[in-house]
């Protein structure tokens, strides 16, 4: 059913709570909570983001429902007898071509109407064909209750710390996947030196192969090649599932999958107390495990010396003794730990034996392949996009914490070691469940944290995907420059993520109603609170891709001309 | 093209019904100069002469008076109009009163909606308002119900009702229904929503029907 125009005038309102505006023309169904709007002010236009929207004239509509003629005149009552009326906040205002943040509002009887593609353009900017053809920008979605396109420019987006929040089925990997694909694009363009900038390298850890493998509707059906898929050779992806292998070298081709092999010899206390609470460890425990793991790694360097009269000069990592069933036994006969120890030992052991079902733990650190993720991010050499895939470990809570904190250590650590280097491009780091890694309670240990603390001046920042916003460290939250958030339920979670916007509180019911596949953004990327639904991602990635192609023989074209010139 | 009304009432080529009584700014009384000829349906239109202008009225109610001298009582089989033919003294003795609410007025050539700027005069010659006048004023003055709010405020659905039937011969159903939805609008914006669902049970149910 088509959408009827939309009129309106200001009746009341302040800047604080919003403007109320009186529909003069148009039935309340037109209206969105979260449409854009704008009002024709005496010296300005403003625009108007619809916060609530309520019937007026409840007592004469319930006396009108008795008299049967009523509806057929439904449509002259509107406006002067049957009232309706909608809250506005005041985003933004236009002022001989100066755009800026909402100073006052609109006079009274200010008409009202719906933003047009050139509000939105005005406002959120236009996308000019030359910016889209060199993969500058890109259409993420249309602004709701609004005419026109909303374009994403990925170059400030990707300066800082970023979130996508929406609870499950909200649409969170989708807009993940497109806005990945803008950076990716940008960052291609970059280096072909279309505009002047550092290139940006992904690292994206695909708890649910959405990213690597296919993206999948809300019934779990694919509906497309994720971001690995159509980036193509600019990407290499890891999985730790070595069943998962096959399949996604369907998608990307030999060569482009690697097997994600973990040393488990690099496992650190740190690591698993990072995971107390999935291990379930005990206060007693957690005080004791750097002292265990240390006297199982002298144990291990004694008897590979021979001191112990051991067999083997092999290096056993510490950790192998704690979840291998026979490694245990040979712990508890060698005498390391007395008797008063062994019941703390064998409680340790029956919570870290489900890391035996890990075969991507490897005891050779040879094949350790996190070495090789870190490598391609922070060499200057290194230009591919990283994708780790969690296949059949996607469902595995303590699979997946476990590497991407592995990762994240390594990276932070190679970062720190590089101290004074710069990376001579920029890094970001896409996290999903991310409050299991940026808990306030894991303060500073949590290496995830300490990245988004403290490696941004470097060019490192995350991409956060939750949805439970609350249970994030609130400084984390407080760094994340640009915000995408969808539909959330529990009011901590709306409050936690709307507390960057002014007038945090009149977004609220926005983020309670707001429907799938559509987002509230702002932040540096969108100065002016905007709510979108997304491209259709199909339509998206046939936009994107055909640039990629485009710029690719724009890429090859200037190869052969360099090599003509040689 | 409107007609000049005002050269056309002066002409002498319409019979005038009747002659102002009592008046003022919102409405005025007549009373008929004959008894029979020309009775007035509650709701239709009548034109005051003023001179330099007409006054629009809409007629909402009605009474008989007898002049002193005159004995109401009569126990002859003679009905009215035997009586009036016998005796031209019930001619001369009854009348009709007739009380108008100005809706409107005719002055330099132009319709104007609303109370007039001038009221009629005692003994000022009331006429039959004509199709056209009808036609025409409503036309000119955008089919503007704004009168309707003082009936309605009175609750006096009959003569609204009336009201429309009159104008029904006057006008098309269009033009009808378009008055009858300023009036929805007049009566919100008046703040007497409240008088609505009546108005459209009882006008608007019989507008339905047209």
């Amino acid at each position: 059913m088509a959408e009827a125009p939309i009129e309106g005038v200001v009746v009341g309102g302040s800047l604080e709570s919003g403007v109320r505006v009186k529909l003069t023309r148009g039935s309340s169904e037109d209206v969105y909570v979260g449409g854009l709007f704008v009002a024709e002010g005496l010296r300005r236009r403003y625009l108007l983001l619809a916060t609530n929207i309520a019937h007026m004239d409840e007592g004469l509509a319930s006396k009108l429902s008795s008299v049967e003629e009523a509806r057929d005149y439904l449509d002259h009552l509107r406006g002067s007898s049957l009232r309706t009326v909608f809250s506005a906040v005041v985003v933004g205002q236009e002022e001989g071509g100066i755009v800026e943040g909402a100073k006052t509002i609109p006079d009274y009887l200010s008409r009202v109407r719906k933003a047009t593609s050139t509000d939105v353009a005005v406002f959120y900017g236009s996308l000019k064909p030359d910016e889209e053809e060199r993969g500058l920008k890109t259409v993420i979605g249309a602004p709701l209750g609004a005419e026109g396109l909303l374009p994403i420019d990925p170059g400030p987006l990707a300066l800082t710390s970023f979130a996508i929040y929406g609870k499950s089925g909200t649409g969170k990997t989708v807009l993940g996947n497109m806005v990945a694909l803008a950076i990716a694009l940008r960052s291609y363009a970059a280096r072909l030196g279309l505009i002047d900038e550092p290139p940006v390298q992904l690292l994206i850890l695909d708890m649910h192969s959405e990213y690597g493998y296919y993206v999948k509707d809300q019934y779990g059906s694919p509906i497309e090649r994720g971001f690995a898929g159509i980036v193509g050779s600019e990407a290499i992806v890891y999985t730790p599932d070595s069943e998962f292998v096959k399949d996604l070298e369907r998608v990307h081709g030999r060569g482009m999958v690697r097997q994600l092999r973990v040393y488990a010899g690099s496992i650190e206390p740190e690591d698993l107390l990072l995971m107390s609470r999935m291990f379930n460890l005990t206060e007693h425990q957690q005080v004791v495990l750097w002292s265990i793991a240390a006297r199982i790694r002298k144990f291990v360097s004694d008897r590979s010396r021979g001191l112990l009269g051991g067999e083997t000069s092999d290096k056993i990592p510490w950790i192998t003794y704690l979840y291998k069933d026979e490694l245990f036994k040979e712990l508890l006969r060698s005498g390391v730990f007395d008797d008063r120890e062994v019941p703390t030992l064998r409680s340790l052991h029956r919570k870290f034996r489900i890391l035996s079902r890990y075969d991507f733990l490897v005891e050779d650190e040879r094949l350790d392949s996190i070495g090789e993720v870190v490598e391609e991010l922070v060499s200057p050499t290194g230009t591919r996009h990283v994708v780790v895939s969690f296949g059949k470990y996607g469902n595995d809570v303590v699979a997946y914490m476990l590497i991407t904190n592995m990762v994240a250590r390594r990276l932070w650590e190679e970062a720190e070691r590089r101290l004074g280097e710069g990376f001579g491009k920029r890094i970001v780091i896409y996290v999903e469940e991310a409050h299991k890694f940026l808990d306030p309670r894991l303060r500073e240990n949590s290496p995830m944290g300490r990245i988004a603390r403290e490696l941004r001046k470097r060019g490192v920042v995350l991409c956060i995907i939750d949805q439970t916003p609350s249970q994030i460290d609130p400084d984390v939250r407080g760094m994340t420059w640009n915000v995408f958030a969808s539909m959330l339920g529990d009011d901590r979670d709306i409050e936690a993520a709307s507390i960057n916007l002014p007038q945090s509180r009149l977004f609220k019911p926005i983020l309670r109603v707001i429907d799938r596949q559509h987002f509230l953004a702002f932040g540096t990327t969108y100065k002016f609170p905007v709510v979108f639904r997304t491209l259709d991602y199909r339509e998206y990635v046939s936009r994107v891709s055909r640039i990629f192609d485009k710029l690719k023989i724009e890429a090859g074209k200037r190869k052969v001309d360099i090599s003509d010139e040689l | 093209m409107s007609l000049d009304y005002l050269g056309y009432y002066h002409s002498g080529s319409l019979r005038p019904i009747g002659k102002v009584l009592d008046s003022d700014y919102s409405g005025f009384q007549f009373y008929t100069l004959r008894l029979l000829e020309r009775r007035l349906e509650q709701g239709s239109l009548v034109v005051v002469d003023l001179g330099d202008g007409l006054v629009i009225g809409l007629v909402s109610s009605m009474r008989n008076v007898t002049r002193r001298g005159f004995e109401p009582i009569s126990k002859t089989e003679m009905g009215l109009t035997d009586m009036i033919s016998e005796t031209g003294e019930v001619e001369d003795l009854v009348t009709t009163v007739y009380t108008c609410r100005s809706i409107g007025y005719y002055s330099e050539g132009v319709f104007g909606k609303g109370g007039p700027p001038k009221a009629p005069l005692i003994y000022q010659l009331v006429y039959e308002a004509t199709d056209s006048l009808v036609k025409d004023f409503y036309r000119n003055t955008g089919f503007d119900a704004s009168y309707i709010l003082g009936i309605a405020l009175r609750d006096d659905w009959a003569t609204l009702v009336n009201h429309f039937k009159y104008l029904s011969r006057h006008l098309s159903p269009e033009e009808l229904k378009r008055l009858f939805i300023s009036g929805l609008k007049v009566l919100g914006e008046a703040d007497l929503s409240n008088r609505i669902p009546a108005y459209i049970r009882e006008v608007g149910s019989w507008l339905r029907l047209l």
